[in-house]
């Protein structure tokens, strides 16, 4: 009975409240779920399960504990229910499962609501809703769990929410603890938080809930411990000596962070073998196993030392991290991986590569360069292009006169290869905005060259100095930690910078950039590898069929009446990759072999998002079936219903050193 | 030590009202927190029906001994018992629906109305009365409709009285209910209290720093200092017991004795003056307070009326 009483209480206080919470939720899912489905390269709608775990929930759960816990301390009403007739324990149980009902329930709805929309592309299974509901809701029940806490603490709530973003924040970013595999840290940051249909975290999930019991028994114990006197005292405004507490609990806070913040700076990377090239000037390492390729590293090591030469020369003195070049003879010439050690480290193959793959070799390593002088910052969004514009411009023109043909050569395959993808992305190509998308569907060789065509392009307008200028501004800039300059450097509209030093506008710059490639088309020797070029067009495609389920089409297209004469060898690659990853796992390791000389070649490489091991598998056509207009090529299948697949279609041309993307897609498995 | 008295007007209570176990019964009763020691001993006994005065000065425990009675707080030694069992555990909640309670500070809902609030208390109270509720709000002139947050205080009192009261309380207890309102609200406001369990069964403990609240009130009264009853007993006995002489100094005026008056003992409680007047203030120590004819003082020496608040001042003044 009196439980009932105080069920009601709350409801009359805050289900008004609580009811237009669900319906704004409500309204915002919907709107969100809408937008996402129209965009072009929309995610699943269960992804929204992680962006309201970010947003709305810890929100929601904020906002209650406010209106049931705090306000009532504030109001001094434990003091009426002390003296009611009920346990002491009743009221604080009672406003703790209110919040639960409603934050776990706003994820629920969430759930369901998303979970309705994504059952219209996807198999939504019981065992799978009840999967992704236990993890939902556990995550939202912890946070509800931290708020009651928090809640309870009275006028030290503030601090210890500061407390507790910035220990979570720093967490997160931190190099030196990694959470990743801990509790809600693996539930929430890991990308299959709503696409693992089958395994159930248990570890993750029993350390959320040993969370959630923790802060709950936390929150309990300060409400009941001395009769309420503990959650009474720190209800009360604050005192001198609270300020004084709490201005000592954030400065050892901050102390603390700053004690953990001081990272080691990583070991030397080891090389293993004795065959190796310093430049110590340079701070530069090419190594290698097999002694004779001696002769094949040093021109490597020395056009290297050029480059970073050159580079000081244009934007000034640089603070050089060590750069390490290993040496690697699986992988093709013209590819390269590269990694960060306690400086840049890049795996290349050394041996018989010709003056473009060199240079693209070269521009990698100068790439990871600056990415690390510039602490990562070279990579964000409106620099990106940039970077890899300016690397590549200077390492094609750090060159000798005995290979100032192949550089002309290289221009000219770089335009074409530019000038193709232009096609490839219509007319609305922003460099600075959309950089990333840019590189997604052409793939970032040819991304490269259009970056490098666009500062060709500014070279011939305002002059090498203007590039240099833009390349100390936005490459080199020196690191500053205080908030003053951060926020000075955030103010800074890319655009207008680059106005005040180019002289013209983006927009008079874009458009100038674009008409001059496509003006470089006509010339003889761009439109040459233009037109070695057979295939403009290409798609992808799913089709649902009743007996196999899913199967993945690929089809590609030409205007050209004549396609490559059959003993050219010709590949067709098609790739699907894991929509999650980063990296780009289609180009290792799949070069066609043994091709007849009447067949063109279709590669694949099927890699379903859960896997960590790629099968390749290569399919021969008859070239007859690479012929004519939209011409289904390839099939595969079946994939699983829901599977989201990340699809690419690029060709491969003698002409071309690298393989040139035509078309690039986010699909789901119906 | 407590001092205890007995008066001609208890003995006309009924005879099963002093026959009958204590409604609320403090045995020995210690309270700390931390380092401060609230209660000390307290041995205190509350009869069916009576209306307690429980009077001491601020910060003498009173809220204190109110919150273990009520079961909010539990005694760091000693026994608390209502109603005939102790206040432990779960028997407190029970305890408490038979228990109506005004406290110093009232701290309703704020955003909850007179109307809602009856309705919240009546799924507390087993035998809460609406009818009687209803009743009390339109005789205190309580609005309705309108949130008890932005009452006044004395409305406030009047609202916690009314609930206290619409639960059909067995015991009554009020912590300094007029405490910090005006003359004339805290007198409607004891009429109100004396009205309202006059023709009731209702105990009533009332604690108070103001005597006059207690002269109108009570039947018995306790009076509490540093956490130990000093006086447990009637009014009237109270004052009997107690008794003080003035003089004008003259070269006539004899010295007051010291320990006893035409052979009646006493202690002297206070004593004290200047050059030109000496007073004393003494307690009698035979059960029967004694009719001394004025002849019987010494030389100079005058009765002087001692009001309830120079009993209660002296009586704390003579334990420090």
């Amino acid at each position: 009975m009196a439980t009932g009483s105080f069920i009601k209480k709350e409801i009359a206080e805050h289900g008004v409240a609580v009811g237009a919470l669900v319906i704004g939720v409500l309204l915002a899912l919907f709107v969100t779920l809408a937008r996402q489905q129209n965009q072009e390269f929309s995610i699943s709608p269960l992804d929204i399960l992680s962006y309201a775990l970010f947003t709305f929930i810890p929100l929601a759960a904020f906002i209650l504990g406010n209106r049931l816990i705090v306000r009532d301390y504030h109001s001094k009403a434990y003091l009426f229910t002390e003296s009611l007739p009920v346990r002491r324990f009743t009221p604080v149980f009672i406003k703790y499962c209110a919040g639960a009902f409603v934050v776990v329930g706003l994820m629920l709805i969430t759930l369901y609501m998303a979970a309705s929309y994504a059952s219209a592309i996807d198999s939504i299974t019981p065992s799978y809703f009840a999967l992704l509901a236990l993890k939902t809701g556990s995550l939202a029940l912890l946070y509800w769990a931290v708020v009651f806490a928090i809640s309870l603490s009275g006028h030290l709530r503030l601090v210890l929410y500061v407390i507790l973003f910035g220990a979570v924040y720093y967490l997160l970013a931190s190099s030196s603890v990694d959470v990743s595999d801990f509790g809600p840290f693996a539930l929430l940051l890991d990308g299959t938080l709503v696409y693992e249909r089958v395994e159930i975290p248990k570890q993750a999930l029993i350390e959320t809930w040993a969370l959630i019991g923790a802060f709950t028994v936390i929150g309990f114990f300060i409400a009941l411990w001395h009769e309420g006197s503990m959650a009474e005292v720190m209800a009360r405004p604050m005192a001198r000596r609270d300020y004084l507490l709490a201005s000592f609990l954030i400065a050892a806070f901050l102390t603390l962070l700053t004690l953990l913040d001081e990272t080691p700076s990583p070991d030397p990377f080891p090389i293993a073998t004795q065959h190796r090239l310093d430049d110590n000037l340079h701070n530069v390492t090419v190594a290698y196993l097999d002694p004779n390729l001696k002769a094949a590293a040093e021109p490597v090591l020395e056009a290297l030392v050029d480059d970073i030469t050159s580079l000081q020369s244009r934007i000034g003195p640089l603070v050089l991290p060590p750069s390490y070049v290993v040496h690697d003879g699986d992988i093709a010439t013209w590819e390269f991986i590269a990694e960060r050690a306690d400086g840049p480290l890049v795996y290349g193959n050394l041996e018989d590569a010709d003056h473009y793959d060199r240079v693209v070799f070269r521009t990698t390593v100068l790439h990871q360069l600056l990415l690390d002088v510039s602490r990562g910052r070279a990579v964000f969004e409106h620099y990106h292009w940039f970077l890899d514009g300016y690397t590549r411009l200077i390492t094609e023109a750090n060159t000798t006169a005995s290979t100032l043909a192949q550089r002309s050569e290289n221009h000219h395959e770089l335009m074409a290869r530019a000038l193709i993808s232009l096609d490839v992305l219509g007319n609305n190509v922003d460099l600075i905005y959309q950089w990333q998308t840019i590189a997604d569907k052409i793939g970032y060789a040819s991304a490269e060259a259009l970056a490098y065509s666009a500062l060709d392009y500014l070279s011939t307008v305002s002059g090498e100095s203007a590039i240099d200028e833009l390349a100390m501004r936005w490459l080199a800039y020196p690191f500053e930690a205080d908030s003053r300059a951060a926020i000075k450097r955030w103010l800074v509209n890319v655009p207008t910078e680059f106005e005040s030093v180019t002289g013209i506008t983006w927009t008079e710059f874009s458009q100038g950039w674009q008409d001059a490639l496509r003006d470089a088309g006509t010339q003889r020797e761009v439109a040459t590898f233009v037109e070695a070029m057979p295939y403009r067009m290409a798609a992808v495609n799913i089709v649902n069929d009743p007996l196999l389920g899913p199967i993945l089409m690929g089809s590609l297209a030409t205007d050209k009446q004549t396609l490559p004469a059959i003993d050219e060898e010709s590949a067709l690659q098609y790739v699907r990759q894991d929509v999650y990853e980063d990296t780009d796992v289609s180009t290792t390791d799949n070069e066609p072999t043994n091709i007849e000389p009447s067949e063109c070649v279709l590669n694949y490489t099927p890699a379903s998002p859960f896997d960590t091991e790629m099968d390749f598998v290569f399919n021969d056509f008859t070239i007859s079936d690479c012929q004519g207009e939209a011409k289904t090529l390839w099939e595969y299948g079946p994939v699983g219903p829901g599977d989201r697949l990340y699809m690419t279609v690029e060709v491969r041309t003698p002409a071309f050193h690298q393989p040139i993307r035509l078309h690039a897609e986010r699909v789901t498995a119906p | 030590m407590v001092e205890t008295a007995t008066s001609s007007s208890e003995d006309t209570t009924p005879a099963q009202r002093l026959s009958s176990p204590p409604l609320v019964s403090l045995s020995d009763v210690s309270k700390r927190y931390g380092k401060l020691q609230v209660l000390n001993g307290l041995n205190l006994n509350v009869r069916p029906g009576e209306i307690y005065g429980f009077l001491g000065r601020n910060g003498a425990g009173k809220s204190t001994a109110i919150r273990l009675m009520m079961g909010i707080s539990p005694p760091t030694s000693g026994t608390v018992s209502v109603f005939g069992s102790p206040m432990r555990g779960s028997r407190c909640a029970k305890a408490r629906q038979q228990i109506g309670f005004v406290a110093q500070e009232q701290s309703f809902y704020p955003w909850m109305t007179p109307q809602r609030l009856g309705r919240f208390m009546r799924g507390l109270y087993p035998d809460w009365s609406d009818e009687r509720y209803q009743s009390l709000l339109t005789r205190f002139e309580l609005p309705l409709n309108r949130k008890s947050g932005s009452f006044s205080g004395g409305m406030k009192a009047r609202l916690a009285l009314s609930m206290a009261l619409a639960g059909m309380p067995r015991l009554l207890i009020l912590d300094e209910p007029t405490a910090g309102m005006d003359p004339v609200a805290r007198r409607e406001f004891l009429s109100l209290v004396k009205a309202e369990v006059t023709h009731s069964d209702t105990t009533v403990f009332f604690s108070t720093h103001l005597i006059g609240d207690i002269e109108s009130l009570a039947d018995r009264i306790g009076i509490l200092d540093q956490g130990t009853l000093v006086y447990e007993g009637s009014l009237d006995a109270l004052s009997n017991r107690t008794a003080s002489f003035t003089a004008e100094v003259t070269p006539d005026t004899d010295a007051f004795p010291l320990d006893e008056l035409n052979g009646y003992p006493f202690a002297i409680v206070q004593a004290g003056g200047d050059t030109r007047k000496q007073t004393v203030i003494l307690r009698w120590l035979s059960d029967t307070p004694p009719n001394i004819p004025p002849s019987a003082l010494p030389n100079g020496w005058v009765p002087v009326e001692l009001s309830l608040e120079d009993i209660f001042v002296a009586m704390i003044l003579q334990k420090h």
